[in-house]
């Protein structure tokens, strides 16, 4: 058996990962918002918002969201520990942000199902 | 597994404390709580409100919803760039050289004016740059 | 219980069956299988009751004292290794110096300004009492420097316990050398930025001490310091304490 992660190392791996897809996906962003100019001032905006709106995109809006309640949330916990607090209190305070995590990634499901499953 | 060995010397051989604040470290928590509001708003507004073109188009011409993108846009750009450097430095010695971060900071202009030059795209139906 | 003891030694793994009866510590196995098994065995240990920090070691992937581990709990089979990110002089004895340069790189040891002149009485229940004494039981075992994940990629990085240590004599309001200390936990590859807030050490501790606090403590102190925010000299009551110890 070799070195155990602490709770607190994985969530931080969490917080990398989901960090740098983030970040992966401003510039995936970017880039099809830019597709979707052309130089004569119109847009494809109506053709590509008629492919986005597909469920399978709207699936993917889930895991974007919660990918981004994951390095939100446990950004808010590390702030609160660098003002001393959930220091001691670790347990609860990774416990209380994948709580919050879950019931807010259930209230986006549910606000997207009427898009996934139409 | 052993690691680099260090000496007291010097560990203690630079210290003032005028640089003794990491501005980076600041600013990343600043700006990740910027981004609660900017993100959170974004969401909400691409969400609940109306998304075909010309609205979109008309709401930007609204002050605040020019505020809440391109102030999503300069504290995105700031974290995850900021984010990606701290990554690099730990691990890779070359992201450490003083040059470095300014190749990180042009990234970042890059960027912030590539997503104002969209934003600008949106606002004026056509690019202030040409790109796209 | 038959338990089966799986020691990481310098030649390799090692595995040893033994017998336990309830509330035997690791330690108590590792001197069954030193004096029974296998007198070759190399592990450090002195008070046996947690109190000098000799016998750390990872004990089934987390550090622990051997003699604070209760075997009852730890299943039927037992992983000992050595401490991490200091070199293994053998089995499970591992070279201090990496811990011990850190904690020295600090001053650990209190620099009492001039007009301090008795020893001070500081009220058990005073805020500045309050502030310093959960920091003040570390037994410099190590376990915190080796669970600490921040030391194994930032090599410079002073780690949990001597950070905990500066913080201690940053707060005591007998200390001179506040801008000093100040300057040296705030460096960029060695201070107290590189913590990533894991709170790993705070998990191992075999002390209940919270370094991540002392280091979030640190932080906030030197930021106020930049912004100007901090109080630039000692209440009235903190000037009587030092002038007339109590």
């Amino acid at each position: 058996m070799h070195h155990q992660r602490t709770r607190g190392h994985t969530a931080f791996i969490a917080h990398r990962i989901s960090g740098l897809l983030i970040l992966g996906y401003l510039y995936l962003h970017l880039i099809l918002l830019s597709a979707i100019l052309l130089p004569n001032g119109t847009t494809h905006f109506n053709a590509v918002a008629a492919v986005v709106e597909r469920p399978v995109f709207i699936v993917g809006d889930v895991v974007l969201f919660g990918i981004i309640l994951i390095h939100g949330l446990n950004g808010i916990r590390l702030v609160v520990a660098d003002f001393g607090g959930l220091i001691r209190t670790s347990r609860l305070g990774i416990w209380l942000t994948m709580v919050t995590v879950a019931v807010l990634l259930g209230i986006g499901l549910l606000v997207l199902l009427p898009d996934i499953v139409r | 597994m052993a690691t680099e060995k260090v000496s007291s010397e010097s560990i203690q051989a630079k210290h003032d404390l005028a640089s003794s604040v990491s501005w980076s470290w600041i600013l990343q928590r600043f700006t990740g709580i910027l981004l609660l509001v900017f993100l959170g708003g974004h969401l909400w507004v691409e969400h609940f409100m109306n998304t075909s073109v010309h609205v979109v188009t008309s709401r930007l011409r609204n002050g605040i919803f020019v505020v809440l993108d391109a102030g999503l846009l300069i504290t995105v750009v700031y974290h995850g760039l900021n984010g990606l450097h701290g990554i690099l430095q730990e691990t890779w010695a070359v992201a450490r050289s003083w040059w470095f971060r300014y190749l990180v900071w042009a990234l970042g202009l890059v960027t912030m004016c590539w997503g104002m030059d969209i934003l600008w795209a949106f606002l004026y139906r056509r690019p202030f740059l040409v790109i796209g | 219980m038959q338990v089966t003891v799986h020691i990481d030694r310098a030649s390799g793994m090692h595995d040893y069956s033994l017998d336990t009866k309830t509330q035997q510590t690791v330690l108590d196995a590792l001197f069954f299988i030193q004096n029974e098994l296998d007198e070759t065995l190399a592990f450090r240990c002195s008070c046996r009751v947690g109190m000098c920090g000799s016998c750390g070691m990872v004990i089934n992937g987390r550090e622990g004292l051997a003699c604070r581990t209760n075997l009852d709990r730890l299943g039927r089979d037992i992983y000992l290794r050595p401490l991490r990110h200091m070199r293994r002089i053998k089995d499970l004895v591992v070279d201090m110096d990496e811990f011990f340069t850190k904690y020295r790189a600090v001053d650990p040891y209190l620099k009492a300004r001039p007009e301090v002149h008795s020893p001070i009485v500081a009220p058990p229940i005073s805020r500045m009492r309050e502030d310093i004494d959960v920091g003040l039981e570390c037994i410099s075992c190590g376990l915190c420097l080796s669970a600490c994940d921040v030391v194994g990629v930032v090599s410079e990085f002073l780690g949990p316990a001597a950070l905990n240590r500066a913080y201690n004599l940053i707060a005591d309001v007998r200390d001179e050398d506040l801008d000093t200390r100040l300057g040296l936990v705030g460096q960029e590859r060695s201070g107290v930025w590189q913590c990533h807030t894991h709170m790993s050490c705070v998990e191992v501790c075999p002390k209940n001490i919270a370094p991540t606090r002392a280091i979030a403590h640190l932080k906030r102190k030197l930021i106020a310091r930049r912004f100007g925010l901090h109080r630039e000299r000692l209440t009235p009551q903190q000037q009587t304490i030092i002038q007339e110890g109590r």
